[in-house]
């Protein structure tokens, strides 16, 4: 019997950060721009590179204006992530 | 009991601390960082939302370089040991406590740093600054002082000592843990230390056992310890970044908690240290007035030493603990401070008030101190 696969976010609406402390600062700053999200941990970024925490936004959210709020408040996202 | 103890650590703590502590038992009681449950990430919000009310408090932009520490002496070795490399030069003031001037000495005594002890003028600021001057280097690469002596209360003029080292091109750390929650620390403008080091079971009101290094350099700092940290779990390393490379293991849940407590008590408390200044003043002054009570600086903070004449200051504390009343007697962890100020022989017994002070109790000190004078005993 196959193991169920787990519920996975759209890749093209996660942004995977390098600890839960950038996860947050993430959340907080985009949320003070309007935009939601929700931080979910998700083994696709468990890699070198990433905690495994990632932002998780909605479908259709305009991902190059998320990344420019993020870059600005110098928040380091993490490498390997589906962006 | 009355307690006149708070520079050793602040007693009673507010209601706001203690329930704030609680929730680390119901609410927020998994591990920050090390999960995807929901009470994982609410766990971590909240040690977040404490990093940024430290940092808020200390007028600073980056809540990702609040690190939380056992205490301010692990923030200072953290700190002091990151930095310093082979052949480099320290500078630190006659005042320091221990959890400055140890770790420095150990490092001095294995041959890896020079160092230099400036005298304070507790009189006048413009003489330490030229002191610390006086003693830096090309190869000084910090500068230390304590912002407020836990013996004697003086406050040091940290914002010309910390544009001092920067002009000199060396690191300044602050041991603010007689500070932070009292006095204005400005990070972003007129005090840009590149360490502040905080206890913030003292004048925060947290819990016990938990200290905070904030950090406001780029400088590359080795780690003290290694291990988990949640991030970069596949590396052998530490993460590069802050908090995580600083933090190893998991944090104090249960004093972080009861931080976010203690600073919203101090938000509501916005006449702190006036309040517990004019308390210490009329004690002070009440104090002068007793014949045989020595008295060495009037105070710039809620604590101060004293002594009688022809007893130890264990022995006047010990006198004062059997009736009732709770200070400290001896050297305070400072003996640099006790030998600056010539009481190294005696020690001294200190007192030191919080926010739940009162003039009664204070009263009350001053007649048991008239009667131990009178008595010994």
């Amino acid at each position: 019997m196959q193991p169920r696969q787990p519920w996975r976010p759209d890749p093209s609406y996660t942004v995977p950060l390098t600890s839960i402390t950038y996860a947050i600062m993430a959340q907080n700053t985009l949320r003070a721009h309007g935009v939601r999200s929700n931080i979910i941990r998700d083994e696709r970024y468990y890699t070198g590179k990433s905690c495994g925490y990632a932002l998780s936004l909605r479908p259709g959210t305009n991902m190059g204006r998320v990344m420019e709020i993020l870059r600005e408040r110098g928040i380091k996202i993490a490498e390997g992530g589906g962006l | 009991m009355i307690y006149f103890d708070n520079a050793a650590t602040t007693f009673p703590k507010p209601v706001l601390t203690r329930e704030a502590a609680g929730a680390a038992f119901t609410r927020y009681g998994a591990n920050p960082g090390r999960g995807g449950h929901t009470m994982a990430i609410e766990t971590a919000q909240m040690v977040y939302r404490a990093r940024e009310g430290v940092a808020r408090l200390l007028h600073f932009d980056k809540p990702e370089n609040v690190v939380f520490t056992l205490n301010c002496t692990q923030g200072i070795n953290q700190a002091v040991k990151g930095v310093l490399r082979m052949g480099d030069h320290v500078v630190i003031s006659s005042l320091e406590h221990n959890a400055v001037y140890r770790p420095l000495e150990a490092l001095r005594r294995a041959g890896m740093i020079t160092l230099d002890i400036a005298p304070v003028d507790t009189e006048c600021p413009e003489n330490t600054v030229r002191a610390f001057e006086a003693c830096m280097t090309p190869k000084t690469r910090l500068v230390c002082c304590i912002h407020g002596s836990n013996v004697f209360g003086t406050l040091q003029p940290a914002e010309r000592l910390c544009a001092l080292a920067h002009e000199h091109g060396a690191l300044f750390l602050l041991d603010a843990a007689q500070t932070a929650g009292l006095v204005d620390i400005d990070m972003s403008g007129a005090l840009p230390a590149d360490f502040v080091c905080l206890a913030c079971h003292k004048g925060l009101y947290a819990p016990t056992a938990l200290g905070a290094l904030v950090v406001g350099t780029d400088t590359p700092i080795c780690t003290l310890l290694e291990g988990g940290s949640g991030s970069l779990s596949l590396e052998a390393e530490m993460p590069p970044f802050l908090p995580d490379r600083l933090e190893a293991g998991t944090v104090n849940t249960t004093g972080i908690a009861g931080l976010l407590g203690g600073l919203q008590f101090l938000r509501r408390q916005p006449r702190l240290y006036e309040n517990e200044m004019t308390l210490t003043h009329f004690l002070f002054d009440r104090l002068a007035r007793i014949p045989d009570v020595i008295l060495y600086r009037r105070p710039a903070l809620p604590v101060f030493s004293f002594g009688i004449r022809d007893m130890t200051g264990e022995a006047v504390a010990d006198a004062l603990a059997r009736r009732g009343f709770a200070l400290r007697g001896g050297f305070h962890c400072s003996p640099l401070a006790h030998r600056a100020m010539g009481t190294i022989e005696t020690g001294t017994a200190r007192v030191s008030l919080g926010a739940f002070n009162t003039m009664p109790q204070v009263q009350a000190l001053l007649r048991a101190v008239d009667t131990v004078r009178r008595t010994g005993q």
